[in-house]
């Protein structure tokens, strides 16, 4: 192993190709339109839509997901949050507030997501 | 018998040392514009020198080790997103530096493209398909992480080299 080189030519070109694709692509992502409506799915399958549009401040609802694991997530009228979840790493929480379409939260233990979406109609909280 | 009890202290050896940095880089805090729960991978340099130098089922007990740590620490699912990509990337670790020319820094990047794709499958099978969100932080943050992985470890192999020859002796 220790005659191998460092890098050659050729992979640091590949290299930087596959830098720039998802850099690209993470600006992409980056510049999506405002969310207009967060769904939350438990095991891939959706638990929750509310219209963000319909808000007039933020709204705090509990949902309970796998393994006894409750979380908490905020809705407002400019994205949607975790705000707390009884799962060990907290990750979800750290996530922070999601503002655009596409963007995602997870919170593994409790195995729900929850995902921003952009202009598709939805005029009421449905369950 | 000599050689296996050397071996097997000096598996131990690395999985101390691959535990500590997993510790170590836990209390660093989050990078900005990073997927939340993401981290630099510094373990992977010992998950990688072990596949290249002491061999795959030493490396693949770092990967076991690691995820077991993980399963007792933060649970099932940090446990299974911790072992998935530990065991996918030392095995492609271990077939590249093996069985191809590649150069370093390319096998370190291809280690940690693999454990962040094994991560998202893992992260896609206990959610949905909306994990896809994190395809393309990943993708930059594993080409990063992975050159640094493969320098440091190209650093570090003079040091490392001499040690294994002090406790695996050869023949004479």
């Amino acid at each position: 192993m220790e005659k191998k080189k460092l890098i050659t030519p050729k992979a640091a070109a590949l290299l930087l190709l596959l830098l720039l694709l998802g850099a690209g692509l993470y600006l992409w992502l980056q510049a999506a339109p405002g969310a207009v409506s967060a769904t939350v799915e438990r095991d891939g399958a959706p638990l929750f839509t509310q219209d963000l549009r319909a808000l007039s401040g933020p709204v705090q609802k509990d949902f309970p997901g796998a393994d006894g694991h409750t979380v908490v997530i905020e809705f407002s009228p400019q994205g949607a949050r975790f705000v707390s979840s009884t799962c060990p790493d907290k990750t979800c929480v750290r996530t922070g507030a999601l503002r655009h379409a596409g963007e995602t939260a997870l919170c593994l233990p409790a195995r729900i997501a929850l995902r921003l979406e952009g202009d598709q109609g939805f005029d009421a909280a449905t369950y | 018998m000599k050689n296996t009890c050397a071996r097997t202290a000096f598996t131990g050896l690395l999985g101390a040392l691959a535990l500590a940095l997993s510790f170590l880089e836990s209390l660093l805090p989050p990078l900005p514009m990073l997927p939340p729960g993401a981290k630099l991978g510094l373990s992977n340099i010992v998950s990688m020198y072990a596949a290249g130098s002491v061999g795959l089922p030493c490396a693949l007990f770092l990967a076991v080790l690691k995820g077991g740590f993980a399963f007792l620490g933060r649970g099932a699912a940090a446990g299974a997103m911790s072992l998935s990509g530990g065991v996918l990337s030392t095995l492609v670790m271990w077939a590249l530096l093996k069985k191809t020319n590649i150069s370093l820094m390319p096998i370190g990047v291809g280690g940690a493209l693999t454990h962040n794709a094994a991560q998202l499958a893992v992260a896609r099978a206990m959610t949905s398909q909306a994990v896809v969100f994190y395809i393309p932080a990943l993708l930059v943050f594993g080409v990063l992480t992975g050159l640094l992985t493969g320098l440091v470890l190209k650093l570090s192999l003079p040091p490392l080299q001499k040690l294994t020859k002090k406790i695996f002796p050869p023949p004479t």
